[in-house]
């Protein structure tokens, strides 16, 4: 199984980047994700520049992206990413914190995969991203030509 | 002319009208018989005895025409005629010469160069001297009347022009006013739209730490679940059920702020079909009550379907709820009709007083009033004014479940729709809500934008408590 398992979750918050990272460890996904902290930092990232220009290749197999970040916000860096022949076809899923008509719209308009509102009661949370994790992680099948094998 | 001269003669103007006619001749005998035949006219004869004295005379009034003798010493009737029409004032004064001799045509082509209107020939006969003399009389009154005539015109046209001007000046200021009335109404309009925005930005902005709070007290639980004594458990017990009451709340929060800030999707609205629908979600939150249900029939509505259907289900909601007590809970759900509208104690209702303002009660063809009513616990009519305030409630949590969004987010779906809401109730007997909403037939624009509100009911309220709450 040649699968990437690397995630990549983009959040500001240290709070919420601590409690997604808990609720995958309930189903063994922490290890797999890697953190970025802004839009600017996650396409570093992406794009494998600066202090990102040595990771692998392969492209994640999902990025969880949060709405509102500095520098860059959730939208931002999804036009980029649909923009770049080597990730367009990377799996997006858009993390917020409250429904809201206009984005969940923009979201789908700009080629988010899935729109995902952070539940506001912790077991439902942490129900959530788990099964984000083990769904983007693990069930579903990554675009192969995203992924390059070392 | 003769008719006229009668008419003067006979009807002689008042006294204080009198028009004044110069006699000159330098024989005073000559005065008296003129002064004879023209007295029947009524009017102010003066008499001069020469050029110089009718000169005189003339500085300090205005005659109708004057008679003068040419023939007299010192000065004759040619040369006082010739300084009477070099004075501007009476340059257009009428002169009869009355002479005996000088009947040759150069002497009276002299008198008439010199600006005589006529001239009379003495032996003269007195029906003539008065009948000439009565129609310079007459001639003088009528330009006086036209000049009176003239100037009165000329005042009404000023007073006109002074009216226009005024009311020129008053659109102005209408205008002015409508304008900053106008002004008013967007920047109000803006404000109302901050407030939303700030109220939405606020309640989302909230969410997060709140999440935080419930998730590390959710992790510290399973961290240290073995670690905690029974009073720390209930602390976090405790802090657990305060976060999901603050969670509730900025949902509810959420929800208000968003039915200002969609757009309303207008469409024809089919009230009864829609009320079986909410009917049947409560369903099976009332598996173990007895209701008796009335519903209908029910017209259709104009406006969005989703917020209407929002309205019947708080509105029925909490029929439902505040009828728990109840054995049997009866819920009515109907129209009231359009004008005229049942009298203070007709209508053969069975619960809650009937002392809603009566304005309130009235309302237009072009809308349609729906009510929902219940055999509930009802309210206190003092505190009516408080019902549909957000987060306003008259019952306490722990006797009836709620935060007291559902009555402002129905007064402000019904006032995007361009209606009213009020309610009636009495305690222990029941309580029966109302909204209007657009007609079908008549109604069938209603308002786009954010709130043109028809029924007078206050924004400000539902704002300030909005932002109060927040």
């Amino acid at each position: 199984m040649a699968k990437p398992t690397r995630m990549l979750l983009a959040e500001d918050n240290p709070e919420d980047v601590e409690l997604v990272l808990a609720a995958l460890a309930d189903v063994n996904l922490a290890g797999k994700v890697a953190v970025v902290h802004d839009g600017q930092e996650a396409l570093d990232y992406l794009f494998r520049r600066d202090r990102y220009a040595q990771r692998s290749q392969e492209n994640p197999a999902v990025v969880l992206l949060d709405l509102k970040m500095p520098k860059l916000d959730g939208h931002e860096v999804l036009r980029a990413i649909r923009a770049a022949p080597t990730l367009r076809a990377v799996p997006v899923v858009m993390l917020t914190s409250s429904y809201d008509e206009r984005e969940v719209s923009r979201s789908y308009e700009l080629g988010a995969n899935a729109y995902v509102v952070k539940p506001q009661g912790f077991q439902a949370f942490r129900e959530t991203v788990a099964r984000l994790g083990v769904f983007w992680g693990l069930v579903n099948e990554p675009p192969p030509g995203s992924v390059a094998n070392p | 002319m003769t008719e006229r001269v009668n008419a003067m003669h006979e009807d002689p103007p008042p006294t204080g009208d009198k028009v004044h006619i110069l006699l000159v001749d330098d024989l005073e005998e000559n005065l008296v018989a003129m002064e004879a035949v023209l007295a029947p006219l009524g009017q102010n004869l003066v008499l001069a005895q020469s050029g110089r004295e009718a000169l005189r005379h003339l500085m300090h009034r205005e005659f109708a025409v004057i008679l003068l003798d040419v023939m007299m010493p010192e000065m004759d009737g040619f040369e006082t005629a010739e300084l009477i029409r070099a004075r501007e004032r009476t340059s257009h004064t009428p002169i009869i010469f009355v002479t005996a001799i000088g009947k040759s045509e150069p002497e009276i082509a002299k008198g008439y160069a010199l600006g005589a209107v006529d001239y009379l020939f003495k032996p003269y006969s007195p029906d003539i001297l008065k009948a000439k003399v009565a129609v310079f009389v007459d001639l003088h009154c009528l330009r006086a009347q036209l000049q009176r005539q003239s100037s009165q015109l000329a005042d009404a046209n000023a007073r006109l022009e002074e009216e226009i001007g005024e009311r020129r000046k008053a659109e102005a200021l209408l205008a002015q006013i409508n304008a900053q009335l106008t002004k008013q109404a967007r920047d109000l309009e803006a404000a109302n739209q901050d407030l939303e925005a700030f109220a939405y930005s606020v309640s989302h902005d909230l969410r997060a730490p709140l999440r935080h709070v419930e998730g590390f007290t959710g992790l510290l639980r399973s961290h240290a679940a073995d670690k905690l004594d029974e009073t720390a458990q209930r602390y976090m017990s405790i802090i657990t059920e305060s976060v999901k009451k603050m969670g509730g709340l900025i949902e509810d929060l959420l929800d208000f702020s968003r039915v200002g800030r969609k757009d309303l999707l207008t469409t024809t609205v089919r009230l009864e079909p829609l009320v079986q629908e909410v009917r049947a979600a409560l369903e099976p939150d009332v598996v173990q009550r007895k209701i008796e249900w009335r519903i209908g029939p029910l017209p259709d509505v104009v406006g969005d379907q989703s917020l209407i259907r929002q309205v019947l289900a708080n509105l029925i909601g909490n029929a439902v709820k505040y009828t728990r007590p109840r054995e049997t809970a009866r819920i009515e759900v109907g129209t009231v009709p359009p004008e005229p509208l049942r009298n203070a104690e007709g209508g053969g209702r069975s619960e809650g007083p009937s002392d809603a303002p009566a304005a309130e009660t009235r309302h237009p063809q072009s809308e349609i009033v729906v009510f929902v009513r219940d055999n509930g616990v009802g309210f206190d009519m003092r505190y009516a004014h408080k019902l549909f305030g957000v987060f306003q409630r008259l019952h306490s949590a722990s006797q009836f479940e709620g935060t007291g969004i559902g009555l402002a987010l129905v007064r402000r779906i019904v006032q995007r729709h361009g209606g009213r809401t009020w309610a009636e109730g009495e305690p222990g007997k029941g309580a029966t809500f109302y909204c209007t909403l657009p007609s079908r037939t008549h109604g069938t624009s209603v308002p786009s934008g954010h709130e043109s509100d028809a029924g007078g009911e206050s924004h400000g309220e539902a704002h300030a408590h909005a932002a109060g709450g927040g």
